[in-house]
């Protein structure tokens, strides 16, 4: 069993240190655990969005800050899908799961086993989710009356959030040191003593290193050892662009370029985007003029900010070694054509704490901790790379370099040939990264069905007209559903006369 | 595939509701051919009148007709219908009554919950198994809204109706003569038979002989052709469903207009309520054998609250059905080809069904004569027949009622075979639905949930031993959310008698 923290110290003042420090808040009261928060706030922040989920929310509201209120604080949008752009013939959705498709899941899974068996059917998966059919049309994902829970996530703007969190953290008994880190004083067990941040000691029963990639703590552990996760197309560069921006779109959108892809997010009167590529196909410069061209063509022109960074696919072995935690990038990076950040973080502050009330060996709570940890790093690497490697865009060197199929993660070799097989689709999901409708989403976005000779399939009328009743059931549903932007609007709107 | 038809001319006898459902159907569907269709009916031998609920599939038949809601519900003073709630059937408190719906798509997302909780039920905990908290239309109905799926709450929804059977006959016979259906009263008092005994003509009272090359015999329970003169064999269910009289009376509407229809265990059978636009109809079905028609009629006098000189009608009704429903070149239709007691209200689908399987069976023919899928048809006739037979049956097998010998009788006969199998699987704790779907159930009239609502709903369980909170919490279901959830669905619906106004309106 382990012990009950006592005084904990986390390194790294940034977004991922301060809801470090916070879920611990959480869950551990002052007059029992003393929080030290070591950092100095890095100079001249980069612009960045995080998609957050809805457990954010209960961290904000749990600390007194409404939704309305805290979106309105971080420019916060509502996130309800994520559409793949330029990666096959067709764009693709992959959305939140809804109550609402348990309606017609069961159609949804006969009719892609179908289409894999080779049926000539016309079939789109975007049809059948109903979140993707909400941020198409540019609605939130709120409705009054309407009983079936849609799941959502927010668009966040990563400084704002910082801003608030540091003011929460202040008036929650988070003692904050604005100090680097020095040296580090570990025990012959390899247990961390203490750090020394300028001329202050620092000592903890536990230390949770944020320092992202810079791995501080964690680095400088006896243990520590640094996995890569196998990239196909290294991507080592983002470039990101903030622009002033008018209405705002419930979803994000991933669009394919040359050389990498861009991930669209809209936050309030803002658009953010995230070039990833690589820089061993494409100069920097030649990056800026196509993201520009890029930008250009969704008609966004007012550049508020913009920036450029390396960036690297890795993951550690162990991102619990004895009394240290690495938390958010520090513990690893995917490469996500979808951003899990923050959702890793709260897993991991989450699963610590139920690893401190486990019975179990402290040995065995911390293997297990480990084991989980990880396994959500390769599920996401997994969707990822499997997007990059079976996509089917071939207009410029990198993405002409060899498809290997051998080359996806055993999770995703093993549902690609279960797709493949026309199986229905099993595994073990991490539910808040993906769930396996999105694999089918995926599979079936990316135009992975037979081709040559196809059959007519006997009840093709059926079929169809079963598809149209369902799209027009969805349609209907959308009718209760505010629009995106009134309700953003009217976040704000509430903002301004609070402060009044 | 039939090009042309292989009859010229077709005489249908009896002009009550199934003369003029199938006179309907059979000039809508082969109204491209060169068919003459002749109704005879007599104005000696009423029409039995009654017949005011419906099933869903009624529904479907009017949208074969080309004939839109708005233009028969208000000229028939039909109303909606979600469901027949039941009450007093069982004699445990907490089963007072339940609610049978009609299947609404919505009700597929808490079932494994119901279902979850029927096991546990039967496993002893005292967990919410009764299914009226699961269903929408039992929510609808509790509110007296209809059942019509609005456009922004998208979602199936089966529903029936309730109308007036007369207005009915007389709005149909109107739709068919427009369809060039030629009507005669006569009463018929001879038949005559070819050779091989199929009809050759029917002759009436004044001595005319009136030839066709196919028959449909719609004579109500006299069974003109089929019964007396072909003597088919009839299968009674007079062993195990008991009432073979009814007596009726029509009460005056209230305030606000149901859209359910109630059914009421009284003391020697059971009584319907009926809600129409402009008043009830109510019937007491109840069995000669344990009560005369006086003292059924003045208990239902009683049970209606209503004066002495209320005035009742009083009927006879035989249940059982004919081996055939199509033999030779007759085809029975309604009461003329059998009958299995009121409750459920399953007659006129029957009598729909009958007509549109016979004319698919024609059509479908590979013989010239359109005869080939004959004993195919007959086969299906029967085993809907069965299958219903068995649900209807269960109501009573399933009573708990100890107030009368009636109610000890209803439910000490043997079951069918398949009834038994499905009691037994029930009492087990097993998967019914999957029993029904083995026995090929769940694909007439009554669906998974029909058989387990029922047996739910009477509360057919044994003692509950523990409380819920010896159940592990993740088995515990939340009630308050599946509550949330039907009551939330249910306001999206309109209240029934703004539905029914609308329709006058349109
Ligand atoms: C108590 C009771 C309650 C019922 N409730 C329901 C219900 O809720 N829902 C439901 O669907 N069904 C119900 N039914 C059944 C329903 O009433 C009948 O199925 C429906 O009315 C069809 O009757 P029918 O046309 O077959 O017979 P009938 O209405 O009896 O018509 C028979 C016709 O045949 C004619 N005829 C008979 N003999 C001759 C002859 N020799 N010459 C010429 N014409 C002749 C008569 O003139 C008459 O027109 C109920 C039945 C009963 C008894």
């Amino acid at each position: 069993m382990l012990p009950i923290p006592q005084n904990i110290t986390i390194v790294g003042l940034n977004v991922h240190g301060l809801l470090t420090a916070l879920l611990l808040r959480k869950t551990y009261k002052p007059a029992v655990t003393g929080i030290t928060l070591v950092g100095l706030k890095e100079e001249d922040s980069p612009p960045k969005a995080y998609i957050a989920g809805k457990t954010l929310n209960t961290l904000l509201e749990h600390f007194g800050y409404s939704e309305a209120n805290w979106m309105r604080q971080t420019q916060a949008t509502f996130k309800l899908s994520n559409r793949y752009v330029g990666f096959s013939e067709q764009e693709f959705s992959v959305a939140n799961a809804s109550e609402v498709d348990i309606l017609h899941q069961p159609l949804m899974l006969e009719l892609s086993k179908l289409k894999r068996q080779a049926y000539q059917l016309d079939l789109s998966l975007d049809d059948f989710f109903f979140a993707a059919a909400l941020a198409k049309r540019n609605l939130s994902p709120k409705a009054q009356d309407f009983p079936f829970e849609t799941d959502y996530q927010y668009q966040v703007d990563a400084n704002c959030l910082f801003t608030l969190l540091q003011k929460i953290a202040a008036e929650h008994s988070i003692t904050t040191l604005p100090s680097t880190l020095e040296t580090l004083q570990l025990d012959q067990h390899g247990t961390l003593k203490h750090i020394e941040c300028e001329d202050q000691i620092l000592s903890g029963d536990y230390f949770f290193d944020c320092t992202q990639s810079a791995q501080l703590l964690i680095g400088n552990m006896p243990d520590f050892r640094q996995e890569t996760l196998p990239e196909v197309r290294i991507n080592d560069r983002v470039l990101t662009y903030t622009l002033a921006a008018e209405c705002c779109a419930s979803e994000v959108v991933t669009t394919a370029l040359d050389c990498g892809f861009v991930l669209q997010y809209t936050l309030q009167d803002a658009v953010h985007f995230q070039y990833h590529y690589s820089s061993k196909f494409i100069q920097d410069p030649q990056a800026v003029q196509l993201l520009e061209r890029h930008i250009s063509q969704q008609g966004y022109k007012k550049v508020l900010q913009r920036h450029l960074s390396a960036s690297q696919a890795y993951l550690v072995s162990q991102p619990w070694i004895h009394n240290c935690l690495a938390v958010g990038p520090a513990c690893g990076l995917t490469q996500g054509s979808e951003d899990h950040e923050l959702s890793h973080t709260f897993a991991m502050l989450e699963q610590f704490v139920s690893s401190i009330q486990s019975p179990d060996d402290a040995k065995d709570v911390i293997k297990n901790y480990n084991h989980r940890i990880k396994s959500r790093f390769v599920y996401a690497h997994s969707y990822h790379s499997t997007l990059q490697l079976l996509n089917s865009r071939r207009n410029s060197p990198y993405w002409q370099t060899p498809q290997d199929a051998n080359a996806l993660t055993p999770i995703g070799r093993s549902l690609f040939s279960q797709w493949l097989s026309g199986e229905d689709l099993s595994v073990e999901p991490v539910l808040d990264i993906n769930g396996l409708t999105a694999w089918y989403a995926l599979f079936s976005g990316l135009g992975h069905y037979p081709t040559g000779e196809l059959k007519p399939h006997p009840k093709s009328r059926a079929i169809q007209d079963n598809i149209q009743d369902m799209c027009r059931k969805l349609a209907g549903c959308c009718l209760n559903f505010q629009t995106h932007d009134s309700l953003i609007a009217e976040g704000k709107h509430h903002a301004n006369i609070t402060a009044v | 595939m039939q090009t042309s038809l292989p009859f010229k001319k077709i005489i249908i006898i009896g002009g009550g509701t199934a003369g003029w459902i199938s006179a309907c159907y059979l000039a809508k569907m082969w109204q491209d051919y060169d068919l003459e269709i002749k109704i005879i009916e007599s104005d000696a031998i009423g029409t039995i009148g009654v017949g005011e609920g419906t099933t869903p599939s009624i529904k479907g038949f009017f949208e074969q007709l080309g004939i839109e809601a708005k233009e028969w519900m208000p000229a028939c003073n039909a109303t909606y219908k979600t469901g027949i709630r039941f009450v007093n059937w069982s004699s445990d408190p907490n089963y007072k009554s339940y609610f049978h719906p009609f299947y609404s798509q919505l009700d597929e997302y808490f079932q494994h919950e119901f279902f979850q909780n029927i096991q546990l039920k039967h496993r002893g905990f005292d967990v919410h198994a009764h299914p009226d908290q699961y269903l929408l239309a039992s929510e609808l109905a509790q509110q007296r809204k209809a059942p019509i799926e609005p456009e922004h709450y998208p979602f199936d929804m089966a529903y029936a109706y309730h109308f007036d059977a007369t207005l009915l006959a007389q709005f149909l016979k109107k739709k068919a003569l427009q369809w060039n259906v030629t009507h005669q009263v006569a009463t018929i008092n001879e038949v005559k038979q070819k050779d091989d005994g199929s009809i050759a003509s029917v002759v009436t009272e004044s001595g005319e002989t009136i030839e066709a090359d196919f028959f449909v015999d719609c004579s109500g329970f006299r069974s003109l052709l089929l019964g007396k003169t072909l003597k088919v064999p009839y299968n009674s269910f007079a062993d195990s469903l008991l009432n073979d009289s009814a007596v009726t009376i029509v009460t005056e509407r209230e305030d606000t207009t149901p859209s359910m229809t109630l059914s009421t265990a009284l003391s020697c059978g059971w009584a319907w309520r009926i809600p129409l636009t402009n008043r009830f109809g109510n019937g007491y079905v109840f069995s000669s054998r344990f009560q005369s028609p006086q003292d059924a009629e003045e208990e239902f006098r009683r049970h209606l609250a209503l004066p002495e000189s209320a005035q009742f009608n009083h009927l006879k009704m035989r249940v059982g059905h004919f081996a055939k429903g199509w033999e030779k070149n007759v085809l029975a239709v309604g009461l003329s080809q059998g009958f299995i007691e009121p409750l459920e209200a399953t007659a006129l689908h029957f009598a729909t069904q009958s007509v549109v399987d016979f004319v698919s069976a024609v059509d479908n023919s590979t013989d010239q004569a359109g005869y080939s899928n004959q004993t195919a048809y007959n086969n299906k006739l029967s085993d809907r027949f069965s299958c219903v037979r068995d649900y209807i049956e269960l109501h009573y097998l399933a009573n708990s009622r100890h107030d009368t010998p009636y109610w000890k009788a209803a439910r000490s006969h043997t079951p069918s075979r398949r009834l038994q199998r499905i009691l037994t699987t029930w009492h087990q704790g097993k998967s019914v639905p999957r029993v029904l779907d083995e026995e090929a159930v769940s694909l007439q009239l009554f669906g998974h949930e029909s058989w387990l609502c029922l047996l739910a709903g009477k509360g057919v369980f044994p003692e509950s031993e523990h409380t819920i909170d010896a159940l592990p919490t993740a088995m515990r279901i939340d009630m308050q959310k599946i509550k949330h959830f039907v009551e939330t669905s249910a306001k999206h619906y309109p209240l029934h008698d703004d539905a029914l106004a609308a329709l006058k309106q349109s």
